[in-house]
C-alpha cells in the first residue's frame, strides 16, 4: 500500500532569514532536477551559502561544498556527470541585479570516503543579461542550455562560450522545464506570464547541437502563474493556485484535462508540489505531506509532521514503470521550525508510491458527491404500479426519534412518519434506503433504550440493508431479549461471522443452534468459516457437539441430524483437526454416525423393498391392461423404424 | 443531445403464414427487365438487385409519414406487390391486407407523397389475382376459413369499385397457380369430407369439384391430413402434399392419379415450374426436390439453410424458396433465398437479424410434421397448441423477451447466438455478413425429421470478444438424448476462437465443462487492455468460483492462469463482473453479495482487519457495470443505483422495482443495460406491458430507453419506443444500438460529436491509462516540424528575397510561408485580440 515514511534530516540550513521565509525559501534553494528513487547524491544550491552535494547513504553526509559569497543568490543550478568521472557544475548567481553563470567541474564523487579528493579542476564565469531562470547541462554534447528570464534561450558550450541564442519573444519567463521522451529525444518547454491574465507556453525540440527548435506555442488566456505552484511529470503539467485549486494540462498542446478543487488543503496553507509517479503528486500543505492520486481523485496516504511548522518539496524522484516491485522513491523538502529564531532543515521523505490502480484508491477519494434518494425512473407517468414513492422529512423525524424516550412514541413516529405500513420491510419500502440515514436511526435507538425496545427494532432487522456498523456486536446486546435475538439471527444482514460463531458454540438452545447453521451457511464461503473458526481464540467446541449428539434422544425437541448440521460440522472438524478432540467426543461421535449410517442403509433397505414391489405390482397391473397403455411410457428403444404410410 | 432511430435490421414479411389455408405465404415482386427482386419486411421494402447480389434500395416505413400511417400495426401486411405498367416502369403497386393500396417508386427517391387510396371492402385481403383483377379476402371461421372473391374494376385513374362474386365457406387449405388466373382450394363439404375445388378465374367457371383422392389404406390422421397443394398454369395438374410424406399428383381432365414419395416427414411446400413440367417440392430434410413429371425423375437441390416453407419459380429465370431456421422455437426466422432456375446457384439471400428470444413470443409458426416437438406441430394438436401458447403468455403478465446480442469492438458487426449457430450482423449496411455453425449438432448438415426433431440441439449461451478484436469466446451447453439416467447432465462447452484471414473464426482451444463436469458457466467478461494486452478472461460459475483463461502465447493456445475454487454453500445463476481498467480489482456479484477480488494475488481483497470487503446488498443483483474506473453501477431487482468507490457511497438510486422484479430471469436484465466506454454514460431499456383494451391484457409492449451520465445524477434523455426492446448494446463508438422483439435494430446516437464534450470533463474514461498517447503526439510534432524544417531548407532562396521585403530585423527574423504554422496550430478558444497579438509578436 501508498505510504510515506517520516522524513529524516539531511542538513540543517544556514540561518540566513530569507532560508526560513516560507513565501520564497524553495526560491532560494536550487535542487539538481536529476533526482532519481534510487539516488543517493543530492546537488543542492543554497544562496548566500554555497552550492553543496550531500550524500544520503548511509548516514546523510555534505562531501562537497562551494562556497558563494553571502550576498548572492542561486537562480538555477545543474550538475551532471559525463563518462570521463567528471562532474560539471553550472549555476547562476544573482547579486544587486546582475547576473553570471558559472561553471565548474570536479571529479565524481562516489561514496563517503572518497570525498577529500574532490577538487575543482577548472572553472569558467560569463556575464548574462538577465537572470537565469533554468540550466541544463547536456555533457554528452559538452553543452550548457541556459534560460533566461528575459526570455532568450542560449547555448554554451562547457567553457562557458556562447554558441547560439534564441529569442523567445516574450519576457517574463515563469517556468521552465526540460525533460525526455520515451526515446531520449530532449526537449524543453516554457510559460511566460503575458500582461493582463495570459499564459504564453512554448514547446522546444533540443537538437543533437543544443539548438532548440519551437515546435508549439500555445497561448492561454485569463491564466496566471503568480502565487502558482507548478510541476511537471509525463507529460502532464500540474498548477497548483490558491493553495487547493489544481489544473491538470496534458502535453503537447496543453490542453486543459481537469480541474480539481482540493478540500482538504486550506486556502491561505503553505503549499508545494512534486509529482512522484504517473498521476500521483506529493503535495504539502503547511506541515502535512499528502500523497495523491489524481486520476481517481484520492488521496492515498497522509503524514503530519509534528515538530515543525511547515515543510516544502523542493525536489522528487517519479517513478517509472510503476509495478507492485517497483514502487518506492525519495523527495527532498524543507521544513522549518517557527520560534523567534527560525530554522529550517533539508529533510529527505522516503515514499512507497502504490501502483496507481483503483485498488490503492478504493475508499479514499475526496470529491464528494450529493447524495439523492431512491428517485422513479420516469417523472411523468400514470402507471398504477409505478405509485409515487414515499419521501418522508428524514431530517426532522430523525430529530424527533433523538429525543424520543419512551418505546411507543418512538414507534409511532417510526412507523407513522416514514409511513411504514407493516412492522417488517416489505417491497413498498424500498424507498428507505440510505445507509447513512438508518445507521441514524439505529444509533438514536440504541442511545434511548437499553433493555426494552420498541418495534421499531424488529422493522429495523428485517431491513436488508440494515448498516453492517451496527450488526458487529449486535448479538450480544440482544442476548437477554429472545425474540429480537432470533430475528437478528434470521433475518438481520452483515452479521459478522466471528459473532454468529461464538454464539454457535455458547448456545443451548437447539432451535437457534440450526438457525445460526443455516446462517453461516447461507452468508459464508466454505473457506472463510473455516478461517473464521480457526480465528477464534477460546473455543470450545464441546457444547455444540454435545448438543448435536444428545438431539438424537427421542425427547429433544428438534432434530439436528440435518444436512446443513453435518456440513457445518465437517467444517469445524477440517479447521481444528479431527483428533483436536479427546478421546471421549471422537468415541461418541462415531457412535452417532454409526447410529445414523445405520439408519440410512435400513432406509435404504426399506425403499429398496418397497421399490421392488410396487414395481412388481406394475408390472402386473401393465400386464393386465395393456390395451390402455400408452405409447409414451413406453422405453426407447436403439433406434425406430418408421415406415412410409402409403 | 441523443437521439432514437428505428433504421435497421426487421424480419422477411410473409404475409400469409399466419392463416393455415394458406400454401402461398410470401409475397415479392422480380421486376419487368428481371434485375431487381423487391421484398418486404416489417418495417421496409428491400429492393435487391439480382446482377451485384446487394440491396441496392431500402424504403423504410418510419421514414415517410404515408408509409408509417399505412403501416400503422403489426398486423397489417402486404398481400400483393405489382408493377405498375407505365412509361417510367420505376413504381410498384402495393396492397395490403388492410384494403389500403399504395403506389411506390422503386427507384431513384421516394417522393414524400404518396398516391394511396382504401379499397370500400369488408374482412381480410387475402390475395390478389388475375392480374389485379380479382381479390380474395379471409376470415377465420372456427377451424377452417371463409374465402370471399371480389371483381375490382379500376373506374377512373385511381378510383376502383369492388364488386362480391362468391363465397367459398370451410376453405382448409388454397393455392393458386404461377399465373394468377387458376385457383384451386381444399375444403370441408357439407358430409364433413375434405372435397378439391379447382375454379378458373378467367371466366368465373368452376372447372372441377371433386373428393381429395385417398391415397393409402393407411388409417392414420397424417395419411389424409393435406399440408401443401399446387396448381398449374394451365390448370390440368394438382399437387396434393400430406403430413405423412406423400404427395399426390392429379390429372384434373381425367382425375387420374399418381403419389410420389420421397419425403419421409410433412410435405411443406409444392410448385409447378412455369411450363408445368417440373413439379418442385420441400419439407423438413431441408432438401429441394425436382421431379421431372414426363419421366418421374427426380433431382436434389441438398443443404439448404432452413426447411424450405415454400418453392415456387419467379419467373423462367429464377425459383424463389422461403426458408425458416426452425430450430429457434422462439421466434420465426424466415429467409427468402432466389435460385437460378439453370444451375441452381443462390443469387439471394434475404433475411434480418435471428435474435433467439427467453420465452417463445407470441407469432411464432411452427410448421406440421409428424410429431410434435419444440420446432415443430403435429396434425393432431395443430389447433390447440396455438392457442395454449397464447393463453399461456397472456395469463403471466410479466415477460421476458431478451435476447443476446453482442458487437465485436473493430468490426462492430452485430453477433446474435441462434441456437447452434452464430448470425453476424452488419446493422449500417443493413445485411447479414455470416451465419456461422459453431457447435456440433444435427442440424449443421442436414434437416432434422420426425423423431430427430425431438433431439435437442446445442444451444450458444454466451459470446464475448476481447477487446482487440482477435478473439471471440462462445459458451454453449449440450444436451444428452432424453428418457436417459443422465439426462440431466449436461456438457458445457467454453471455446476459443481466432480470426483468421477469410474474416472467419476458427476455433483454437475447446474446453469441455471448464468449471467441472455440470457446473454451468454464469458469466463470461474479457479482461480490460492493462492485463496480457485483453487477450484474457474471466468465467464465473454458479458456486462462487471463478477462473481466469489467458492466450498463452508459449504454447499459442488458451490456459488456464488462475483460479477460485466454488466457495459457496448454495447455488445460484445471480452472476455478475465486472473488471477495473487497470485490471487490479474484480468485481464480483453474487446474489445480493458483491465481493472484491484483487487480481495479481487472486483473492478477495480483505480490509487492515482482515476481514473481506464485502457489501450485502437488498435483492440479488441483476446487472453490474463498473463505469471509468470509479463508479459501480448496480441494478438489483428493487433498483439501479451508482456507488462510488473512492468514497464509498452511493450517489444516485432510482427505482426498478416495478420494471425490473420478476420480470427477467437472474442477469437478464443485464442484456438491457449498456456502457459507453468512451463517455461512460450507461443506457438502460425498460419495458412495461402495452395498455390493456377494453380491460384484458394485450401481447403488445411498449419500451423506454434512458440514457444517463456516469454517476446517474443527470438523466440525459428519455426516448420511447412501441415494442419489447430485447437487447440493448454499446457499438464502441457514439451510439447505442438496441433491437426489439419484432427483430428490428434501432440506433440511440449521439447528434454532438465526441469532440464537443466539454474537454475538461472529469466523466470521460482514463484516456490517460493509455500512457503512449503522450509520447506519440510529441512525435507527431517533432515529425511535422522536421518536414516543415526541410521544406524550408528548399525555399532558403527565397527567404533571402523575404528577408529584403521585411527588412533587415533587428532580432534577426524573418518572416516566410512557416512563420505563421505555429499560429493556427491552435485556435479554439482564443480571443481576438490575442490573435493579433501573435501576430505581432512573430512579425515584429
Amino acid at each position: 500500500m501508498a505510504s510515506i515514511s517520516q522524513p529524516f534530516r539531511l542538513s540543517s540550513l544556514p540561518k540566513i532569514p530569507s532560508l526560513s521565509n516560507y513565501a520564497n525559501q524553495t526560491e532560494y534553494l536550487q535542487v539538481v532536477d536529476n533526482l532519481s528513487p534510487s539516488a543517493n547524491k543530492v546537488n543542492i544550491g543554497i544562496s548566500g551559502s554555497s552550492i553543496s552535494q550531500y550524500l544520503i547513504n548511509p548516514t546523510p553526509k555534505l562531501v562537497f561544498n562551494l562556497p558563494i559569497p553571502s550576498t548572492n543568490i542561486v537562480t538555477a543550478c545543474d550538475v551532471d556527470e559525463n563518462s570521463d568521472n567528471l562532474e560539471t557544475w553550472c549555476y547562476g548567481l544573482e547579486a544587486r541585479k546582475v547576473s553570471h553563470l558559472h561553471l565548474a567541474t570536479k571529479p565524481v564523487i562516489q561514496d563517503a570516503t572518497s570525498s577529500s579528493n574532490a577538487e575543482i579542476s577548472s572553472k569558467f564565469k560569463y556575464k548574462l543579461k538577465a537572470k537565469a531562470v533554468s540550466i541544463k547541462v547536456y555533457s554528452k554534447a559538452e553543452k550548457v542550455l541556459v534560460v533566461l528570464q528575459n526570455g532568450l534561450i542560449q547555448t554554451f558550450d562547457h567553457e562557458l562560450k556562447l554558441l547560439n541564442t534564441i529569442d523567445i519573444s516574450y519576457d517574463n519567463v515563469k517556468f521552465v522545464q526540460p525533460f525526455q521522451d520515451g526515446q531520449g529525444n530532449d526537449f524543453v518547454f516554457v510559460l511566460c506570464q503575458l500582461n493582463d491574465n495570459k499564459l504564453c507556453y512554448k514547446l522546444f525540440q533540443v537538437g543533437e547541437f543544443v539548438t532548440c527548435i519551437e515546435l508549439n506555442s500555445i497561448i492561454l488566456e485569463n491564466t496566471t502563474l503568480d502565487g502558482a505552484k507548478l510541476c511537471y511529470q509525463f507529460g502532464k503539467l500540474y498548477i497548483l493556485k490558491d493553495s487547493n485549486e489544481l489544473s491538470i494540462y496534458q502535453l503537447p498542446h496543453l490542453q486543459l484535462q481537469s480541474n480539481i478543487q482540493l478540500p482538504f488543503v486550506s486556502k491561505g496553507s503553505v503549499t508545494s508540489i512534486k509529482p512522484v509517479s504517473s498521476n500521483r503528486v506529493l503535495l504539502t500543505s503547511d506541515n502535512i505531506i499528502y500523497l495523491v492520486d489524481l486520476l481517481y481523485n484520492a488521496v492515498l496516504f497522509e503524514k503530519e509532521i509534528k515538530s515543525v511548522k511547515a515543510i516544502q518539496l523542493l525536489s522528487s524522484a517519479a517513478v517509472l514503470d510503476n509495478s507492485d516491485d517497483n514502487r518506492k522513491t525519495i523527495a527532498l523538502g524543507v521544513s522549518t521550525k517557527n520560534g523567534t529564531n527560525p530554522s529550517s532543515y533539508l529533510d529527505v521523505i522516503n515514499i512507497d508510491v502504490g501502483t496507481g490502480t483503483l485498488k490503492d484508491a478504493m475508499g479514499k477519494g475526496f470529491m464528494v458527491k450529493q447524495k439523492r434518494g431512491l428517485q422513479k425512473l420516469f417523472n411523468e407517468s400514470n402507471e398504477d404500479e409505478d405509485a409515487e414513492l414515499p419521501s418522508p422529512e428524514y431530517e426532522a423525524i430523525l430529530k424527533q426519534l433523538k429525543t424520543c424516550k419512551k418505546a411507543e412514541n418512538f414507534d409511532s413516529i417510526f412507523f407513522k412518519k416514514l409511513s411504514l405500513s407493516k412492522a417488517y420491510y416489505t417491497d413498498n419500502d424500498r424507498f428507505l434506503n440510505d445507509n447513512d440515514l438508518l445507521t441514524q436511526i439505529i444509533d438514536a435507538l440504541f442511545a434511548n433504550f437499553k433493555d426494552e425496545y420498541p418495534d421499531a427494532l424488529t422493522y429495523l432487522l428485517t431491513h436488508p440493508l440494515f448498516p453492517p456498523a451496527h450488526s458487529k456486536g449486535l448479538l450480544t446486546k440482544l442476548k437477554n431479549n429472545p425474540r429480537l435475538f432470533k430475528q437478528a439471527i434470521v433475518t438481520c444482514p452483515n452479521v459478522p461471522l466471528d459473532d454468529l460463531l461464538t454464539e454457535l458454540f455458547n448456545i443451548t438452545n437447539v432451535e437457534l443452534c440450526f438457525d445460526i447453521t443455516l446462517r453461516v451457511l447461507q452468508d459464508y464461503k466454505k473457506e472463510s468459516i473455516k478461517a473464521g473458526i480457526r480465528k477464534i481464540e477460546k473455543m470450545d467446541i464441546t457444547n455444540f457437539l454435545d448438543m448435536i449428539l444428545s438431539s438424537d434422544k427421542p425427547d429433544s425437541d428438534l432434530q439436528l441430524n440435518k444436512l446443513q448440521i453435518f456440513q457445518l460440522m465437517s467444517l469445524i472438524i477440517d479447521s481444528i483437526g479431527l483428533f483436536a478432540l479427546d478421546d471421549e467426543y471422537l468415541e461418541k461421535l462415531s457412535s452417532f454416525v454409526d447410529a445414523q449410517v445405520t439408519v440410512v442403509s435400513q432406509n435404504t433397505e426399506l425403499l429398496h423393498l418397497m421399490d421392488h414391489y410396487t414395481r412388481n405390482s406394475s408390472f402386473i397391473n401393465n400386464k393386465s391392461n395393456s390395451s390402455t397403455h400408452s405409447s409414451a411410457t413406453q422405453p426407447i428403444s436403439a433406434y425406430t423404424v418408421d415406415y412410409l404410410e402409403c | 443531445m441523443y437521439k432514437l432511430s428505428v433504421v435497421s435490421g426487421g424480419k422477411v414479411a410473409l404475409p400469409r403464414v399466419h392463416n393455415r389455408s394458406a400454401t402461398r405465404k410470401s409475397v415479392s415482386c422480380l421486376t419487368k427487365d428481371g434485375s431487381a427482386y423487391i421484398v418486404p419486411f416489417n418495417n421496409q421494402f428491400k429492393v435487391y438487385s439480382i446482377d451485384t447480389r446487394q440491396c441496392i434500395k431500402a424504403l423504410k416505413f418510419a421514414n415517410n409519414d404515408v408509409l408509417s400511417s399505412i403501416f400503422d400495426n403489426d398486423s397489417v401486411e402486404v398481400v400483393h406487390i405489382e408493377l405498375v405498367n407505365d412509361d417510367d416502369m420505376d413504381k410498384i403497386r402495393v396492397y395490403t391486407n388492410t384494403g389500403k393500396v399504395a403506389v411506390l417508386k422503386y427507384k431513384g427517391k421516394l417522393a414524400t407523397e404518396i398516391k394511396n387510396w382504401t379499397l370500400d371492402i369488408t374482412g381480410e385481403v387475402f390475395a390478389v389475382l388475375a392480374d389485379g383483377k380479382k381479390i380474395l379476402t379471409t376470415q377465420q371461421t372456427g377451424n377452417s376459413y371463409k374465402y370471399a372473391l371480389y371483381d375490382l374494376i379500376e373506374e377512373e385513374e385511381g378510383k376502383f369499385q369492388v364488386n362480391h362474386i362468391e363465397t367459398f365457406e370451410n376453405v382448409l387449405l388454397s393455392t393458386w397457380s404461377n399465373n394468377n388466373l387458376h385457383f384451386a382450394a381444399v375444403y370441408m363439404n357439407q358430409d364433413s369430407k375434405k372435397s378439391v375445388l379447382v375454379k378458373s378465374l378467367v371466366d368465373n367457371s368452376v372447372t372441377q369439384n371433386f373428393p381429395v383422392p385417398s391415397t393409402t389404406s393407411s388409417t392414420t390422421m397424417n395419411s389424409h391430413f393435406v399440408t401443401a397443394l399446387a396448381l398449374d398454369n394451365n390448370g390440368e395438374q394438382l399437387a396434393i402434399g400430406f403430413a405423412s410424406g406423400v404427395i399426390n399428383v392429379i390429372n384434373l381432365p381425367d382425375l387420374s392419379h399418381r403419389l410420389l414419395k420421397w419425403h419421409v416427414d410433412s410435405v411443406l411446400s409444392l410448385g409447378f415450374t412455369n411450363d408445368n413440367a417440373y413439379l418442385l417440392s420441400g419439407g423438413w430434410e431441408k432438401v429441394l426436390s425436382f421431379w421431372q413429371l414426363a419421366t418421374n425423375m427426380q433431382h436434389f437441390l441438398p443443404r439448404l439453410n432452413g426447411i424450405v416453407l415454400e418453392c415456387l419459380p419467379v419467373s423462367d429465370k429464377y425459383y424463389a424458396l422461403v426458408l425458416q431456421f426452425a430450430e429457434n422455437n422462439t421466434s420465426s426466422d424466415y429467409q427468402i433465398t432466389l435460385l437460378n432456375a439453370m444451375d441452381l446457384t443462390s443469387l439471394l439471400a434475404i433475411n434480418g437479424p435471428f435474435p433467439v428470444f427467453d420465452t417463445v413470443t407470441g407469432d411464432v409458426e411452427q410448421p406440421i410434421s409428424t410429431v410434435t416437438s419444440k420446432s415443430s406441430v403435429s396434425s393432431s394438436n395443430m389447433l390447440q397448441s396455438k392457442k395454449k401458447q397464447k393463453r399461456e403468455l397472456l395469463k403471466r403478465k410479466r415477460h421476458d423477451f431478451t435476447a443476446p446480442m453482442f458487437v465485436h469492438p473493430l468490426s462492430k458487426h452485430l453477433y446474435l447466438p441462434h441456437v447452434s449457430s452464430l448470425q453476424t450482423y452488419d446493422l449500417y449496411k443493413n445485411e447479414q455478413v455470416n451465419y456461422q455453425y459453431v457447435t456440433s449438432s444435427v442440424n449443421n448438415a442436414a434437416g432434422k425429421v420426425r423423431l430427430e426433431l425431438t433431439i435437442q440441439d446445442p444451444v450458444v449461451q454466451d459470446v464475448k470478444f476481447t477487446l482487440d478484436g482477435l478473439w471471440m469466446i462462445t459458451y454453449e451447453v449440450e444436451y444428452p438424448p432424453e428418457g436417459l439416467l443422465s439426462s440431466k447432465e449436461l456438457s458445457h462447452v467454453l471455446k476459443f476462437w481466432q480470426l483468421d484471414d477469410n474474416k472467419e473464426w476458427q476455433l483454437r482451444t475447446k474446453v469441455l465443462n471448464p468449471h467441472g463436469s455440470n457446473v454451468p458457466v454464469t458469466n463470461i467478461i474479457t479482461a480490460p487492455n492493462s492485463i496480457n494486452s485483453s487477450q484474457g478472461c474471466l468465467t464465473a460459475d454458479n458456486n462462487g468460483g471463478l477462473k481466469f483463461w489467458k492466450f498463452d502465447s508459449k504454447q499459442n493456445n488458451w490456459c488456464l492462469n488462475r483460479l477460485l475454487l466454488p466457495n459457496y454453500n448454495h447455488f445460484s445463476n445471480s452472476v455478475q463482473l465486472a473488471w477495473a481498467l487497470d485490471g487490479s480489482l474484480i468485481f464480483h456479484a453474487f446474489e445480493d453479495k458483491l465481493s472484491i477480488i484483487e487480481f495479481h494475488e487472486f483473492k478477495l481483497l480483505e480490509d487492515e482487519n482482515g476481514s473481506p470487503v464485502e457489501r450485502t446488498l437488498d435483492t440479488p443483483i441483476q446487472a453490474l457495470t463498473l463505469v471509468n474506473d470509479s463508479t459501480l453501477i448496480i441494478s438489483t431487482k428493487t433498483s439501479l443505483h451508482s456507488f462510488n468507490l473512492l468514497t464509498q457511497s452511493t450517489i444516485s438510486s432510482f427505482d426498478l422495482y416495478p420494471y425490473v422484479n420478476a420480470v427477467y430471469k437472474p442477469g437478464h436484465f443485464a442484456r438491457l443495460m449498456a456502457y459507453d466506454a468512451n463517455t461512460g454514460r450507461i443506457a438502460v431499456a425498460i419495458n412495461q406491458p402495452g395498455d390493456a383494451v377494453n380491460g384484458s391484457r394485450t401481447l403488445q409492449h411498449k419500451s423506454h430507453i434512458l440514457i444517463f451520465n456516469s454517476d446517474l445524477t443527470e438523466k440525459l434523455g428519455t426516448f420511447e419506443h412501441n415494442k419489447y426492446i430485447s437487447s440493448l448494446v454499446w457499438n464502441y463508438a457514439a451510439d447505442f444500438i438496441f433491437m426489439d422483439i419484432k427483430s428490428r435494430l434501432g440506433i440511440v446516437s449521439t447528434t454532438a460529436s465526441s469532440e464537443m464534450v466539454d474537454e475538461s470533463n472529469n466523466d470521460q474514461a482514463f484516456e490517460s491509462l493509455h500512457s503512449d498517447s503522450f509520447t506519440e503526439k510529441l512525435l507527431e510534432l517533432t515529425k511535422k516540424k522536421v518536414m516543415v524544417n526541410t521544406e524550408a531548407e528548399d525555399v532558403n532562396d527565397e527567404d533571402i528575397g523575404l528577408e529584403f521585403i521585411n527588412g533587415n530585423l533587428a532580432q534577426n527574423k524573418t518572416i516566410n510561408m512557416n512563420s505563421f504554422t505555429s499560429l493556427f496550430e491552435n485556435t479554439d478558444n482564443v480571443q481576438m485580440d490575442t490573435l493579433f497579438d501573435r501576430v505581432m509578436k512573430i512579425i515584429t
